[in-house]
């Protein structure tokens, strides 16, 4: 019914320059207008066709154009480029700037969130075995080689201290005390060694004991704790020479 | 002797209409919206339409850039309340500044067309 009436007021909008919430109350009020005086219209001529009365009401408004032109601020009088004019184009063009920015900020972080994931997917499947492998390398954190006489190892005792961080998740200790050269094993002994966690727990104490029959040697495995490790050693009962080797080796990774 | 063109004679009418109108229409709308404000746009033309016989012919859309510069003069001020069921309506009222801003009006308007009154009455009749 009222499509008349808003093809006018779209001319109207069209022309006028103001603030667009301003210009939203001018149009409110002007289609207030118009719709009462059509209803107005109406009651007093039912029987006249709605298109001609609608034609009537706005002949009688008058031009859309010219009507949007008085509201300038200096009423009639058309300013091309007044500061207003100037001031709402600014306004539009750093709008449409901001929006653009705005926009393409938005793509870009959206394609940088898809690559990162799909890196992190491949990471996942690709990388974690290489990093399981890596992590399930040996790290030697201690290392103790000493071949004793009897003089001066004989009741002679050493102690020492070793490293180990935060992501390992076992410790390896390997002791081996036997003759330099087995073939020409003459040296014989007993060799006392204790091995302390970072609280100062005793976690280990054995005696490898070397014979002209035998040698002694054994690999212990301890569950890790970050922090410094002591190993303290004792040497008894040697005769002849008696090599003490002893290793100490960090696996790593306790979260994957 | 020049014929005298129609065309032009109503252009100048019309030019000269336009001129005295603009400062009319607003000192009538000021008047009508202090007579029986707070009013609505819709409702103050109806009432000048009434007042006037019909005889004081505008657009009726011209009005309401004219309230919004009377508005923005400080001489009205505005609202928008209900109306009977349909969408609401912006309501005008004279401030304090507008009611003396129409008083001095009036006074201005009663000494212009008396003065005016006064030289039809006594300029001599007719021309050459």
């Amino acid at each position: 019914m009222a499509n008349l009436i808003e093809d006018y007021l779209r001319e109207v909008s069209a022309t006028l320059r103001v603030a667009p919430d301003r210009k939203r109350q001018i149009l409110d009020e002007l289609r207030t207008h118009l719709r009462e005086k059509l209803d107005d219209e109406r009651s007093q001529d039912p029987d006249a066709p709605v298109g001609d009365v609608e034609r009537r009401v706005l002949a009688d408004f008058g031009s859309p154009r010219d009507l949007a032109l008085a509201y300038e601020p200096e009423g009639q009088v058309v300013l091309k480029n007044s500061a207003g004019d100037i001031v709402l184009r600014v306004g539009r063009a750093v709008g449409r700037g901001t929006g653009r920015v705005v926009k393409w900020t938005a793509i870009t972080l959206a394609a940088l969130l898809v690559i990162a994931i799909g890196v992190g997917i491949w990471a996942f499947y690709e990388v974690r075995p290489l990093v399981e492998t890596m992590a399930s390398q040996a790290m030697p954190v201690y290392d103790y080689e000493e071949t004793c006489p009897q003089t001066p190892c004989n009741g002679a005792n050493g102690r020492d201290i070793f490293f180990v961080g935060n992501n390992t998740k076992e410790v390896r200790l390997t002791v081996n005390v036997a003759p330099p050269w087995r073939d020409e094993g003459n040296g014989t002994g007993r060799v006392y060694v204790v091995l302390f966690d970072p609280a100062h727990a005793r976690v280990f104490e054995r005696n490898f004991t070397v014979t002209n029959e035998s040698s002694g040697s054994r690999e212990i495995r301890f569950a890790s704790f970050p922090g410094n490790w002591t190993v303290e050693v004792e040497y008894f009962e040697f005769r002849g020479e008696v090599r003490v080797e002893a290793y100490a080796y960090a696996l790593g990774w306790r979260d994957l | 002797m020049v014929p005298v063109r129609a065309d032009e004679v109503a252009k100048f009418r019309e030019k000269l209409e336009k001129e005295l109108k603009t400062g009319v229409i607003s000192l009538i709308l000021l008047l009508a919206v202090d007579r029986t404000g707070p009013d609505y746009g819709y409702h103050i033309l109806k009432n000048v339409q009434e007042w006037s016989g019909g005889r004081l012919a505008f657009k009726e859309g011209t009005a309401y850039p004219i309230l919004q510069n009377l508005e923005r003069g400080g001489l009205l001020t505005s609202f928008w309340g209900e109306s009977d069921g349909g969408p609401p309506r912006k309501y005008y009222q004279t401030t304090a500044l507008g009611r003396e801003a129409l008083q001095a009006s009036l006074d201005d308007w009663e000494s212009l067309t008396t003065s005016v009154n006064g030289i039809l009455k006594k300029i001599p009749k007719g021309g050459k």
